[in-house]
């Protein structure tokens, strides 16, 4: 049958996106046209890519860290209240798409300006080292960016004596480098035995089922933190426990002051419940962040806590806090996890 | 009152039934299209696959192009073969490679061997650990293919080389020295170490490497959400030159003399160049990506970062960018050429992205586990097969046709038929039933065509360029017979095939001139012996490159045999396929150079055979005379006749790949830009389709392919959407 021809439409672009994120920067999250959205595999395999987003954060946090060094946590607190009352600068407006809990760039964070920084900090950071090193579970990222910046802090002070950099270990002579050698082994040794454990996790041969051998949990190291958050906030989350964080807020309202209510009392003559720390923090030279603290103790569960502004007390949002670990499904029967609800933690 | 009648479907012709044309196929008929596109594959010869087409010949023998293995990261490829696979519905019980996992079984070790400076061979095994995941799996939020993402996979693997190189040279003074575990430690005395060891700077020393390249990576972290600036890229390639300096003075000293430590060495040395150049060239935010560096030869670009000789000649960069590519242009040893943009894609890709295992074998011929099970769920889904067609020519509507504004478009498509159907018979059934498993034959079944007895007692061989026989002619016109065309034939048809195009339009007239193409050889042999046997010291199932050329590579490929079906006396006991590039002539023979098929066929039966009788010895000490030669007796004749000597060797199966369509794609430096891509709308009802085409992932491989034809169906139909293309948008 002879037909009319048909023509083609304009293709939406004719190559790739080339440039660093490509276009998973768009934020669209990858869809499998043929997979369920809910179906509890794939949405188990995305927050398995949450979590390591997570870490990704971490070591960018680390990062960050190494920059707000002088801020000390206290200091932030301190700046913090100082600058109370005045008009927070509104954070960028755009969030990072496809990442609503990402942390946007702001000035004066880029990680690399270490480099040029003066030897300082060595003690506090050789404390943290250790604590770290002694803590229960000692984060590896956290550690090797530690290790990093005390490398980074050396090599500072060695330029500043007028040493090039590295290359310099002959010219001290063999009487250190045993030290050297002895400590650094004392380091790797921990950072080794716990990416061996982490490991132990991923090196298993999934044969089993085809189709579920997607991820396996237990590699999976540290606390993670899955962040929603409505409003472009830079949520920094520091806990033991994995977490949920939603920070609801109508749009632009995070352009005034606010603050994180403290828990509201149950009863008067009970003692105050345990509750995580929250603060909103306005950066010297960037925007504001909120910033989230989960004692070790606080048990397994739902904390919702009211968002009130500075000026007027006048309640605008709600932050929710959710305690809890990931489920760790067996490795021998197909993984069955389902995201919502989120299955609580059984504190030990 | 009367029903709306539905549109009439979208009729769309594939020419071309490989990869790329089956992919088309598949996506096209997805049930969400609700029927709107009408598919006829149109295939030359008897059987789907192309350049990776296999047949099953005397006792089911497994007859190949050549050697095929698929990588971990081929997510678009493994995708579409799970959902096959899934919608073929095997009884797992019943039927012998039912799902996808039972077809594909991961490979994880990686063969190379080097040559000494005394002549003879080192081999040694790379095992690259099992990655969580299976290709194909869904991805999620995490884009997995960034520059930052491979720079901090890089680092890490960096950090854990070094670390088992220091390892190696027991070096770390406190090893068995009874030094407590750091919790047992007294925290005043790390504290006081660490002081000493600040103060003193010592970290400059291997010991410190390691940890500045997991540093490294921790800040590499922070850039994948946030490109550095320039300065922070001067930054750390400054801090980069330091590790590199420390590392290159301390482990190229370890490394003399310890050929294992020399080639830990060359990786290291290699991803410090790669780290270096994708630095320096600022690949991390330059909108072309890794194209911003394809004009350059990837051994040049990284010796232009710093490479040294001894990596740049390794077996690792060789036998992975080079050998396995067949990126030798014009198929000669001596010039190993390949774009670093599409090298370095393709190897951070390989190394950082795979899931699963590094590589994929299959348990049957590619044919057996990959076509014909598409053939089976394309042919429930109402695609129209028509094998022994071939296109002669592609026709465009005539210059000055298309009215202002309108895009030209392909008038017809003028079809060779090769054969017919017995009438009565129709259609061709292609598949052969072989221990249960539905199969290709190595040849065509004469039995259902007209005339076939005569065809067989001809050697009538209708996957010939040279081959011109043919019993009619027909001509597709398009509103007729169809209404978009998916050209999906190997690039070196495409000046024949499409010749008008060539002629009128620059563009194609570049791509056929610059995007190169080579032949291929391979063979594969029966063996009485198994591989230890045979005195290959190393592990069963190997895959091995880097050797000698022009079959620079060997796979054990024994696990084949379980499929095929010999009489029980007469069973090899292995079963080794060899394969690699063949000198061939720079320019495409013409089509009435008759002899040429015979005379480059016999060529590589003469490399084949100098090969054994020269080199086998190298890799099977057992298998070669204590004077020198090959013990031809070794190879099992699947008939009755014995052949003694080399003579035995014509009992073997061994092809020269010379068909223009079947010549291998190179990514030769500088031609990424001379690709069309499947998403191109200069004409209104064409695509194109295959590894060629410029898919985003421009390197010959099956991945590639599957792309293409998935960005084909794109083109005609909006789905897949582009974003679900695994990695097309890529750096
Ligand atoms: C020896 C060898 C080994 C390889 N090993 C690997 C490997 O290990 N891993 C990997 O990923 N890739 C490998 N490749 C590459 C891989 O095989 C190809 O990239 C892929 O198969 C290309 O698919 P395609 O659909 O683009 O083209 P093709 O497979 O060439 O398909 C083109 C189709 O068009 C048909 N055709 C041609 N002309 C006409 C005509 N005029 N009319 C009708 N039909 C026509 C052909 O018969 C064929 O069916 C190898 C290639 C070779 C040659």
């Amino acid at each position: 049958m002879d037909r009319p021809r048909h023509r083609r439409r304009d293709p939406q672009r004719t190559g790739p996106i080339r440039h660093s994120g490509g276009a998973w920067a768009k934020g669209e999250p990858w869809h499998d046209p043929l997979e369920p959205e809910d179906d509890p595999v794939s949405s188990g395999v995305r927050e398995g890519y949450r979590v390591i987003e997570e870490q990704i954060r971490r070591g960018q946090r680390v990062a960050q860290g190494m920059d707000d060094e002088p801020r000390s946590r206290d200091r932030y607190g301190r700046e913090h209240r100082e600058r109370r009352g005045r008009r927070p600068r509104p954070g960028p407006e755009e969030s990072w798409p496809g990442y609503d809990y990402d942390v946007p760039p702001r000035g004066g964070s880029d990680p690399f300006h270490l480099l040029s920084m003066p030897a300082r900090h060595l003690g506090r950071l050789v404390q943290e080292i250790l604590r770290q090193i002694g803590s229960a579970r000692p984060d590896p990222l956290r550690l090797a960016g530690l290790l990093f910046q005390l490398q980074i802090e050396a090599i500072a002070e060695l330029t500043r004596l007028g040493f090039s950099t590295l290359g310099l270990g002959s010219r001290w002579g063999d009487a250190f480098q045993e030290d050297v050698y002895r400590v650094q082994h004392d380091i790797d040794e921990g950072v080794r035995e716990i990416e061996e454990e982490e490991e132990e996790g991923y090196g298993e041969w999934r044969d089993d089922e085809p189709g579920h051998g997607s991820w396996d949990w237990r590699g999976i190291p540290g606390a993670p933190a899955v962040i929603h958050a409505s409003v472009p906030i830079p949520v920094y989350v520091e806990s033991h426990e994995s977490t949920e964080i939603v920070l609801d807020l109508p749009p632009g309202s995070h352009l005034q002051s606010l603050e994180v209510e403290p828990p509201l009392a149950v009863g008067t003559a009970e003692p105050p419940a345990p509750a995580f720390e929250a603060e909103f923090v306005d950066l010297a030279d960037g925007p504001v962040i909120l910033r989230v603290e989960v004692p070790r103790d606080l048990p397994a569960g739902l904390y919702p806590r009211r968002i009130v502004t500075s000026a007027t007390g006048e309640p605008v949002g709600t932050l929710t806090v959710q305690v809890g670990t990931i489920p760790k499904p067996s490795s021998k029967t197909p993984r069955k996890v389902s995201p919502k609800p989120r299955p609580r933690a059984e504190k030990p | 009152m009367r029903a709306a009648r539905p549109a009439p479907p979208i009729r769309v012709a594939i020419v071309g039934g490989g990869c790329a044309g089956i992919t088309a196929a598949f996506e096209l008929t997805r049930p969400e299209h609700q029927g709107r596109f009408a598919v006829t594959v149109y295939q030359q010869g008897w059987r789907l696959g192309g350049k990776g087409a296999s047949g099953r010949g005397e006792h089911g023998r497994i007859e190949e192009h050549g050697l095929h293995v698929w990588m971990g990261f081929y997510e678009n490829a493994f995708r579409l073969l799970r959902e096959g696979y899934a919608e073929l519905g095997r009884d797992p019980e019943a039927d012998p490679l039912a799902g996808w996992r039972d077809a594909f079984f991961p490979s994880p070790r990686i063969g190379l061997t080097e040559e000494r400076e005394d002549g003879g061979w080192d081999d040694w095994t790379a095992l690259f650990p099992p990655m969580p995941g299976l290709p194909g799996d869904p991805l999620t939020l995490e884009n997995p293919f960034s520059v930052s993402s491979y720079l901090v996979h890089a680092a890490r693997l960096l950090a854990t080389v070094i670390e088992s190189a220091r390892r190696r040279q027991g070096t770390s003074a406190g090893e068995g020295s009874g030094v407590p575990r750091p919790s047992a430690l007294a925290p005043e005395a790390i504290l006081e170490n660490l002081a000493r060891l600040v103060r003193y700077g010592h970290l400059a020393t291997l010991v410190g490497l390691a940890e500045a390249v997991r540093g490294l990576g921790v800040l590499f972290g922070a850039w994948s959400r946030r490109p550095p600036g320039r300065g922070t890229e001067a930054t750390v390639l400054r801090t980069l030159e330091n590790v590199t300096r420390s590392a290159t003075r301390l482990l190229s000293e370890l490394a003399r003399g310890d050929g294992e430590l020399r080639r830990v060495w060359g990786i290291v040395d290699l991803l410090l160049a790669v780290i270096r150049g994708v630095l320096r060239f600022g690949l991390i935010t330059d909108p072309r990506g890794f194209d911003a560096v394809d004009d350059y030869e990837f051994r040049d670009w990284l010796a232009l970062n710093g490479a040294s000789r001894a990596t740049l000649e390794s077996a690792f960069l060789r036998g992975v960018c080079y050998d396995q590519m067949f990126a030798y242009e014009d198929g000669d040893p001596e010039r190993p050429r390949t774009s670093a943009g599409q090298a370095l894609r393709t190897l951070l890709r390989l190394l950082f992205t795979y899931r699963g295992a590094l590589f994929w074998k299959m348990r049957a011929g590619m044919g057996d586990v990959v076509f014909a099970p598409f053939y089976e769920v394309l042919l429930r889904r109402g695609v129209r097969f028509e094998f022994f067609h071939r296109l002669e020519a592609l026709r465009l509507a005539p210059e000055g046709q298309p009215s202002p504004g309108e895009r030209p478009w392909v008038e017809s498509l003028e079809m060779a038929v090769q054969a017919t159907v017995r009438s009565g018979k129709p259609p061709y059934k292609p598949l052969v039933d072989v221990g249960g498993l539905p199969c290709w034959p190595a040849r065509p079944d004469y039995g259902q065509l007209a005339d076939g007895q005569r065809l067989k007692a001809e050697g009538w061989d209708p996957e010939s360029f040279w081959d011109r026989r043919e019993v009619e002619r027909k001509t597709l016109r398009v509103g007729k017979d169809f209404d978009f065309v998916v050209l999906a034939v190997g690039l070196g048809a495409i000046p024949t095939v499409a010749g008008g195009l060539v002629a009128r339009d620059r563009r194609w007239r570049r791509l056929v001139d610059n995007v190169k193409t080579v032949e291929t050889g391979a063979f594969q042999l029966w063996l009485q012996k198994n591989v230890a046997a045979l005195g290959w010291p190393g592990a069963e199932g190997i895959t091995l490159t880097g050797f000698v050329k022009p079959f620079d590579t060997w796979a054990d490929m024994t696990h084949l045999l379980r499929e095929e079906c010999w009489p029980p006396e007469r069973a090899p006991r292995s079963l080794a396929y060899f394969c690699g590039s063949l000198k061939s002539p720079p320019e495409l023979p013409g089509r009435d150079d008759l002899g040429y098929p015979a005379a480059r066929r016999k060529a590589a039966r003469q490399e084949a055979v100098g090969f054994l009788d020269h080199y086998a010895g190298h890799l099977w000490p057992r298998a070669v005379r204590p004077g020198g030669g090959f013990r031809w007796e070794l190879l099992v004749p699947p008939g009755a006749e014995r052949p003694a000597g080399p003579e035995r060797f014509d009992t073997q199966y061994w092809t020269a790949n010379v068909n223009p369509s079947d010549r291998y794609t190179l990514s030769l430096p500088g031609t990424a830009k001379d690709r069309i891509s499947p998403l191109d709308n200069t004409y209104d009802n064409l695509t194109v389709a295959g590894d060629w085409t410029a898919c985003g992932f421009v390197v010959g491989c099956v991945e590639a392919a599957v792309i293409s034809g998935r960005l084909a169906a794109h083109a005609l139909s909006g789905r897949p959407r582009l974003e679900d293309v695994v990695g097309f948008d890529h750096p």
